[in-house]
């Protein structure tokens, strides 16, 4: 009798603690997605009329060569920043494992561009790729390369892998420190004993540490892959998904058929999409990570 | 023979500080061009490579704060970032100290849900917030951000904080207990002090995400009044077009306070980023 009731209160003790962080939650990130999911099969007009359209919009979605465009420049933006920033961060780690002088100097810069604000990092780069004053352009003038100094953000060959750029120069000294504290996890005996047993540094690194990395990897690729869908600060502020569309990516275009031409059900659809795409991904981690625990 | 070994071993060394202080200047450099640029006259701007301007003009910072209304959108940030914050990290020690020590009914279901709130991305729901939020009149309103900011920090630090208090030994909550302390008193009194280390963690979490954070603050703060710094920097920009060195005044001062919260944290800072990623 007495436990249960002991038992009851402690219920309520806890319910009172998680109530606050629940509500606030369930209001405004659950609640939000359900609502996502249903007005995404509405048909929403500006005056604010909507009516039940089933799959229309996401049969819509299928024949707009915009969403197409920032659907294929979403997955160009993901591959080269995975691509890029794995390799970096990975070889930048080992660098930063050797020891050298000055290591926690060179550590913090690597990282420190992650910390500011992306909207900053976008401005600022878009001072340097600036075609008559910025850094960019008058560092090829100088070397005499004139007729590489292009309107680096309004050519719509060079625009979205300027933006690409940016992203990783952000980002991969970031997933650096992830590699670098996986590293520091693996312990010397293991390297030790494969160097004794006669194997060379690139050996025991892709038969010893690299494999080790795994759980690190994981969340690398996909924390990387996951950040390059839901991409928009860097592309609205440099390029503005221009010129021609061409550096669009989709969260852009979800925005401006939102808030620019008030579809609010069409671009609900397009939030739907990523959605999807980002809980696949989020499935995989969790599927190969427990693969691994096994 | 040695010799050879050895030149062959400096040379290798000097090869990776090589590459080391090569990426060092591709990271670093941007930011001493920003600023270098912001103590610059609009004339004498962004000419050649020379870091240090000839004399310094901080009349850009000045135009910046005031004349382009930076100052505004700056107390707006540190309004929303500051309140933010602490509301996240009140309400989610408290919900991290519940998940990791009181052992209620349905606990095992309600830490599954905040779970699966990590995985939404914030750009799913802007559209139904928008509405959400429009219906609730709170437009252009401080909470149109507060709210949804803290529900965006609501998983991850849930998480931390239950991590942290489950370490926490038994001992310590049972003495209290008889002292006769409360369930409240016990959290605030013992617990909270404890877990410096995880609100710490959540704080500067919070901190970078909603100082930082653009989507939201665009679609929710569309009257100049309201703006935060990184609506409002764009919004500058819009007005002021290759007015570089004013750009980059308004940049740095968008960055300072990272890099002072980043100096005075930064040994938490470093656990904080890799926190979960290698544990997995």
């Amino acid at each position: 009798m007495n436990s249960v009731r002991g038992k009851l209160k402690t219920t309520l003790v806890g319910y009172g603690f998680v109530l606050p962080a629940l509500v606030i939650l369930a209001l405004f990130t659950i609640y939000p997605m359900l609502r996502v999911i249903q007005y995404s099969f509405l048909q929403w007009d500006i005056m604010g009329s909507k009516h039940w359209i089933g799959l229309g919009n996401y049969l819509a979605l299928l024949h707009d060569s915009t969403f197409l465009r920032a659907i294929a420049n979403t997955i160009v933006y993901a591959a080269l920043s995975l691509i890029f920033i794995y390799t970096a961060s990975l070889l930048g780690a080992v660098l930063m494992n050797q020891s050298l002088r000055g290591q926690s100097i060179f550590r913090t810069s690597y990282f420190l561009p992650s910390l500011i604000p992306t909207v900053a990092i976008g401005l600022a780069w878009q001072g340097i790729f600036d075609p008559s004053n910025g850094l960019l352009n008058t560092l090829l003038r100088f070397l005499g390369l004139n007729s590489l100094a292009l309107q680096w953000l309004a050519n719509p060959k060079t625009a979205l892998y300027c933006v690409i750029f940016v992203n990783i120069w952000q980002w991969w000294g970031y997933n650096m420190m992830l590699f670098l504290a996986g590293l520091q996890t693996i312990s010397n005996d293991i390297i030790e004993a494969a160097r004794v047993d006669g194997a060379s540094a690139f050996t025991t690194f892709f038969r010893i540490t690299w494999p080790l990395l795994r759980p690190v990897s994981i969340v690398v690729i996909v924390t990387t892959i996951i950040g390059s869908f839901k991409a928009f600060d860097l592309v609205y502020v440099m390029t503005g998904g221009g010129p021609f569309e061409k550096s669009t990516v989709i969260v852009l275009d979800l925005f401006q058929q939102g808030f620019q031409f008030m579809k609010f059900g069409y671009a609900s659809a397009m939030s739907v999409v990523l959605l999807i795409i980002v809980l696949i991904w989020s499935g995989l981690q969790m599927w190969f990570s427990r693969t691994d625990a096994e | 023979m040695v010799q050879g070994g050895v030149s062959l071993r400096a040379k290798r060394r000097g090869v990776l500080y090589l590459i080391a202080v090569v990426l060092f200047v591709v990271q670093v450099f941007p930011f001493l061009y920003v600023f270098s640029n912001s103590l610059r006259t609009p004339a004498t701007a962004m000419r050649g490579f020379a870091l240090i301007p000839n004399q310094f003009h901080f009349a850009n910072y000045e135009r910046a704060w005031s004349m382009a209304g930076m100052g505004h959108y700056f107390i707006n940030s540190v309004v929303i970032t500051a309140i933010s914050t602490f509301l996240t990290v009140v309400v989610t020690a408290l919900a991290g100290y519940a998940f990791g020590r009181i052992r209620f009914w349905g606990r095992g279901i309600l830490f599954g849900i905040v779970l699966s709130g990590m995985i939404i991305p914030s750009q799913v729901t802007v559209i139904p917030l928008y509405i959400f939020l429009q219906h609730l009149n709170l437009l252009n309103n401080y909470l149109a951000l507060v709210f949804p900011y803290i529900a965006m920090q609501t998983p991850f630090s849930i998480f931390v904080f239950r991590n942290y208090f489950m370490t926490i030994p038994n001992e310590l909550e049972d003495s209290a207990k008889m002292d006769g302390c409360g369930m409240m008193r016990t959290f605030w009194n013992v617990m909270m002090p404890l877990a410096l280390p995880a609100i710490a963690t959540v704080t500067i979490f919070s901190f970078m995400s909603d100082w930082s954070e653009f989507l939201y603050a665009t679609v929710f703060m569309t009257d100049p009044n309201m703006m935060t710094l990184p609506t409002g920097l764009v919004h500058f920009q819009g007005q002021y077009t290759y007015d570089w060195p004013l750009l980059f005044a308004a940049i740095v001062m968008i960055i300072i306070p990272v890099l002072v919260v980043f100096m005075f944290l930064q040994k938490f800072f470093v656990k904080g980023l890799t926190a979960g990623a290698v544990k997995g």
